[in-house]
């Protein structure tokens, strides 16, 4: 289970890796998504500004 | 390998930190989500504030230098520059509050970050800090001998282990959370801001910042309209939201159903940038034995790039004497109660207490706004202080107030403001 990141619609800004609870999130231009790692808690749902994470 | 201070963040504040501390002698790791610091991938407007004592410090700017002459320090800038001479409150019927200096001095300057925190990373490196990039932080357990530190880095793990922690990793601290530091604070909302840049926006002045307060403008927050650094036609603007209501939808309402719409009839969005802040009050101890929290980590919102910077320095200083035995720390904590507003008791309330929407109607404010359209304000753009003139100047009218309009004046009277004396 994990959430699902839109790649057109990231735009970089890190505000999800900053409250991801598991390290599922990391950085380089646009945001990495380990899916094995995420465990759904939705921090980064509740934060992105353009709403490119969902579940 | 036991470093004497592990920085996380390389931020204005982190990349400060960990030069003052390196200059000092001090083994230093830094790391850093992002890969690289000179491309600014968040939201920020990048201003250099020019209001005397703003944060206790009165910046200069001089021969490829930013001089903060009450710190004692300094930091190398030989990017463009952008003044802004004029600062406006705009109420719905278009009546302006006008703040600005006399001889058009700089209310604030806007520049690039990304060059001065480029220049900064090249001068830790030279002094020999290690830079982590591309890493972000899982854990931090504290230890009776500091802190250790569990890190990824492109999915592989890894530990590093240091006397000292410098939490620079901004508003919405991992490192503040996993210690359980936002416990003692009070939390009020989750922001969420994007920036556009756009060109073609009619009547586009670039060297004023222009804030629209008013429900017709469709945006609960005031709609801020300031140049770009690097093209004088580019206009930002910055929208705010949440999850309620998220930027991009305010966005649309604000440029084609709010009252600026006749604004954007042939503009077009050229760039984004977004963040998200959780916003708590300030951290008014922000240290424990072995970590030391800084800048916007440990502020109320933000502490501004400057802001960033000085509490770099002061906390490099502060873990160097920590590590001789002296009481840095507590030093850090007096200075940083001192110089920032938002530390004082009083603050919350005489922001909330400020506040014009929705509190007062948009015929409300188009009648205050108009009371003082002809007049200059004092050239801040201080959050505390610039509301603070505002009233100060509506309520020379007060008894005017009062006759045309009562309703207005006890209401504004209920508010119960700091500005009792003048009422």
């Amino acid at each position: 289970m994990s959430v699902k990141l839109n790649l057109d619609l990231c735009i970089g800004c890190g505000c999800c890796s900053d409250v991801c609870p598991t390290g599922a999130l990391e950085i380089d231009e646009k945001a990495i998504l380990n899916e094995d790692v995420c465990t759904e808690c939705e921090s980064c749902v509740e934060m992105c500004p353009v709403g490119a994470v969902a579940l | 390998m036991l470093y004497d201070v592990a920085i996380v963040g390389a931020g204005p504040a982190g990349l400060m930190a960990a030069k003052t501390a390196a200059e000092k002698g001090l083994k230093v790791a830094l790391i850093e989500k992002k890969s690289n610091v000179s491309t600014v991938t968040r939201a920020c407007c990048q201003l250099l504030i020019m209001d005397e004592n703003f944060e206790g410090e009165s910046v200069q700017l001089s021969e490829g230098k930013i001089l903060f002459p009450t710190n004692g320090f300094e930091v190398d800038y030989t990017g463009p520059t952008f003044n802004v001479t004029d600062k406006y409150y705009i109420s719905p019927g278009d009546h302006k509050i006008h703040f600005s200096y006399p001889d058009k001095k700089p209310i604030v300057i806007k520049y690039d970050k990304g060059l001065l925190l480029q220049c900064l990373l090249e001068k830790c490196e030279k002094l020999g800090v290690e830079f982590n990039n591309c890493t972000v932080v899982s854990s931090v357990t504290e230890t009776d001998k500091g802190v250790e530190v569990n890190l990824t880095r492109r999915g592989k793990q890894s530990t590093i282990v240091a006397k000292k922690l410098i939490a620079a990793d901004g508003v919405n601290s991992r490192i503040v959370e996993s210690l359980g530091m936002n416990k003692e604070r009070i939390y009020f909302t989750t922001a969420l801001c994007i920036l556009y840049f756009m060109e073609g926006v009619r009547d586009f002045e670039p060297t004023a910042i222009k804030s629209y307060f008013g429900l017709c403008y469709k945006s609960n927050v005031p709609v801020i309209m300031g140049p770009s650094l690097g093209d004088e036609n580019i206009a930002s603007l910055i929208i705010m939201g949440n999850q309620k209501q998220r930027p991009e939808q305010v966005f649309q309402n604000v440029t084609t159903r709010g009252a600026l719409s006749p604004l954007f009839e042939k503009a077009k969005v050229i760039n984004k940038v977004g963040c998200s802040v959780k916003a708590y009050t300030s951290m008014r101890v922000p240290c424990r034995d072995n970590v030391l929290v800084i800048g916007d980590a440990a502020g109320y919102v933000e502490v501004e790039i400057q802001g960033g910077l000085m509490c770099g320095y002061r906390a490099g200083n502060a873990v160097c004497q920590e590590l001789s035995g002296e009481r840095g720390f507590e030093k850090y904590t007096q200075w940083w109660q001192t110089s920032f507003e938002f530390n004082s008791d009083d603050y919350l309330r005489v922001a909330q207490g400020f506040a014009l929407v929705p509190t007062y109607t948009d015929s409300e404010l188009d009648y205050l706004f108009a009371l003082i359209e002809d007049e200059v304000l004092e050239g801040t753009y201080n959050q505390y202080k610039s509301p603070k003139l505002m009233w100060d100047a509506f309520l020379k009218h007060r008894d005017q107030i009062a006759k045309e309009r009562p309703d207005l004046y006890d209401k504004i009277k209920s508010k119960k403001l700091t500005l009792s004396d003048v009422l």
